[in-house]
């Protein structure tokens, strides 16, 4: 076999990866059944599907789901395969069913619990295994689901962690998040859905990597000083172009952030851009949380600031300016991203514009950071592909992390300690093998 | 509301203007193309095509003036490697209406017109050509005998679809 596990496991070093690992179509392939068929992974928001009979389909690995709303209140994350031919039962993206999916092909009918309600000429099944009070004969659910706090994830694979133990420490991202709600977050709006042509894992790096910016994003931020100087006045507090201006900036200032990483690749890495403001509205805002969680605690939420909470392999939420992106690995060169913006509930309308600023700065089909990132993947990724060449460095602050407990901390910004411990669940995922 | 039909503008003169938005964007004349815009005027792609304004949720584009002299300034920097090679664009308007009844709750301020029309435009970078199909939604300030845009609506049939490579140009 080309790939057993010595041979992938020789692959990871601890402070280089092999090329291989981003341009082999039958790494990819693994990966995709040892890591995203097994890991926690991101289906749904509940906002998504609020009455029965609402449902969000997905894919999951290679699975194709439905997430639906079911008569009980209950949601249920079942496979979109009808259990006759196995044809799709849903095929939009979202939509919302009179209590029950109908099969297309042969008119099979399921509940949005999955259960099998009947089938057209029954008659013809008699004298044969077909049982509809059976499970087996009803839409199939997936091995293991969570929802916490409203955002619902699922595990294609019966064994491994529970939700609470995967995601750990990283959970302080959605805590965060979900806390900086008075009422509650809702998804806002449709998600952007981009391709990126590059394999998966050069995005995930590039998440935690503090030193690019100063390089790939020099110019949208001399575009927004330029903006800045033409337009003081009306730009005064734009978060676009301060946004822009800070990527291009100092690059001691992204050596200060801190990164904090955990079991199964996931991190956190500090924020440097505050969505924190001083004007009457926001303040109004402060006063809601005071009122909901107590002074303590609303200065606890307000001031961590977290850029980046990454769940790997699949999710990476941005608590301070509420965006989730969903990583689906298409093949080994194409990348799929689905950015959702969420709202928060009961807060004043200037923390949603915000938000919203911030996705269509930085995350939008058309945002100028992406432009240049996106190209960088591209150009990394066919960099990767001649064989001339074998190893990929990642020895940033090598040696010099600190360990705490089961967290690994970076003792600057610029270190490469997040992409050192992703590829340590790497191995761990599709070896069995600690480093 | 309506276009007062005894005081619109030649059909002419509004097409030209259209026209010129498009050659100015191909000849990569963003600077003159921006000056076509109102000081207070806004270019918008909504994510959905269903979007009545901007706050409520996500948009493709959202860029007032400063913003668009970021991108600009984006495209004409060195250091701009997504413009490696550069985009070369063809843009082509048609079915150009004033005042049509178009669906879109968008009404005009007094002294404006709505001008609706469609798009054709391909994108060539890097061995790949692009085709973006759509409607234009344009709000026109009348200035003089001129024309200042205060609304670039732009509707791509794609706009909620899966965008397969980053949109660095405007459309």
């Amino acid at each position: 076999m080309a790939h057993d596990h010595a041979a992938l496991a020789a692959m990871v070093r601890p402070d280089r990866v092999h090329r291989q690992l981003y341009v082999d179509p039958e790494i990819f392939d693994l990966e995709v059944d040892n890591i995203f068929g097994r890991a926690w992974l991101y289906v749904g928001h509940e906002s998504q599907v609020p009455k029965p009979g609402d449902y969000i389909t997905t894919q999951l690995a290679r699975q194709p789901v439905i997430m639906a709303r079911h008569a009980d209140g209950a949601i249920h994350v079942l496979h979109n395969r009808c259990a006759h031919h196995g044809s799709l039962i849903a095929a939009d993206r979202s939509g919302c069913v009179p209590g029950k999916f109908t099969c297309m092909y042969h008119g099979w009918v399921f509940r949005t619990d999955g259960s099998l309600v009947g089938v057209p000429l029954a008659d013809d099944y008699e004298g044969t295994d077909f049982d509809p009070a059976s499970p087996a004969w009803g839409l199939q659910h997936v091995a293991r689901m969570h929802n916490y706090r409203g955002f619902v994830f699922a595990s294609l694979a019966t064994t491994g962690p529970d939700f609470t133990d995967f995601a750990g420490s990283a959970l302080e991202g959605f805590d965060i998040m979900v806390d900086r709600a008075p009422e509650g977050v809702e998804v806002a709006g449709d998600c952007f859905r981009v391709i990126q042509h590059s394999n998966w894992k050069i995005f995930l790096e590039n998440m935690f990597d503090n030193v690019h910016p100063g390089f790939v994003h020099q110019a949208p931020g001399r575009g927004a000083r330029a903006a800045r100087k033409t337009w003081p006045e009306k730009t005064e507090g734009n978060l676009t172009l301060e946004l822009l201006d800070l990527l291009a900036g100092d690059p001691t200032l992204l050596r200060k952030i801190e990164i904090e990483n955990f079991p199964w690749g996931h991190s956190h890495m500090s924020g440097f851009v505050s969505p924190r403001g001083t004007d009457d509205e926001w303040r109004s805002y402060e006063a809601i949380l005071t009122r909901v969680h107590g002074a303590e605690r609303t200065e606890q939420i307000l001031s961590r600031n977290i850029h980046h909470t990454m769940l790997y392999p699949g999710t990476v939420l941005q608590p301070s300016f509420q965006q989730l992106r969903v990583v689906r690995p298409i093949s080994v060169d194409r990348t799929q991203i689905d950015i959702w913006l969420f709202r928060l509930r009961g807060a004043p309308q200037v923390v949603f514009r915000k938000a919203l600023a911030y996705a269509i700065a930085a995350n939008s089909p058309a945002n100028m950071v992406s432009a240049d990132d996106f190209e960088t993947y591209y150009r990394v990724h066919q960099g990767l592909r001649g064989p001339g060449s074998d190893w990929v460095i990642l020895s940033r602050q090598a040696g010099r992390d600190i360990n705490d407990g089961d967290v690994i901390r970076s003792r600057v910004g610029s270190s490469e300690a997040s992409q050192r411990n992703q590829f340590h669940a790497w191995r761990q995922y599709m070896t069995g093998m600690d480093a | 509301m309506k276009n007062d039909p005894a005081s619109l503008p030649s059909h002419r003169s509004v097409e030209e203007f259209l026209f010129l938005q498009a050659e100015l964007l191909d000849r990569r004349r963003f600077e003159d193309w921006m000056e076509l815009f109102a000081d207070d005027g806004v270019y918008w792609m909504p994510l959905s095509e269903n979007q009545t304004d901007a706050d409520s949720g996500p948009s493709i584009f959202l860029e007032d003036k400063p913003l668009m002299l970021a991108r600009i300034g984006r495209l004409r920097d060195p250091a701009a490697y997504g413009q490696q090679p550069p985009s070369r664009t063809s843009h082509l308007i048609g079915n150009v209406m004033i005042a049509a009844g178009t669906g879109y709750p968008l009404s005009a301020s007094p002294g404006e017109i709505v001008v609706t029309s469609r798009f054709a435009v391909s994108e060539f970078r890097r061995d790949v050509i692009r085709q973006f199909a759509g409607s234009y939604t344009h709000h026109l300030r009348r200035i003089g005998s001129g024309f200042a845009i205060t609304m670039q609506r732009v509707d791509l049939i794609n706009s909620d679809g899966l965008h397969e490579y980053n949109i660095q140009i405007y459309i």
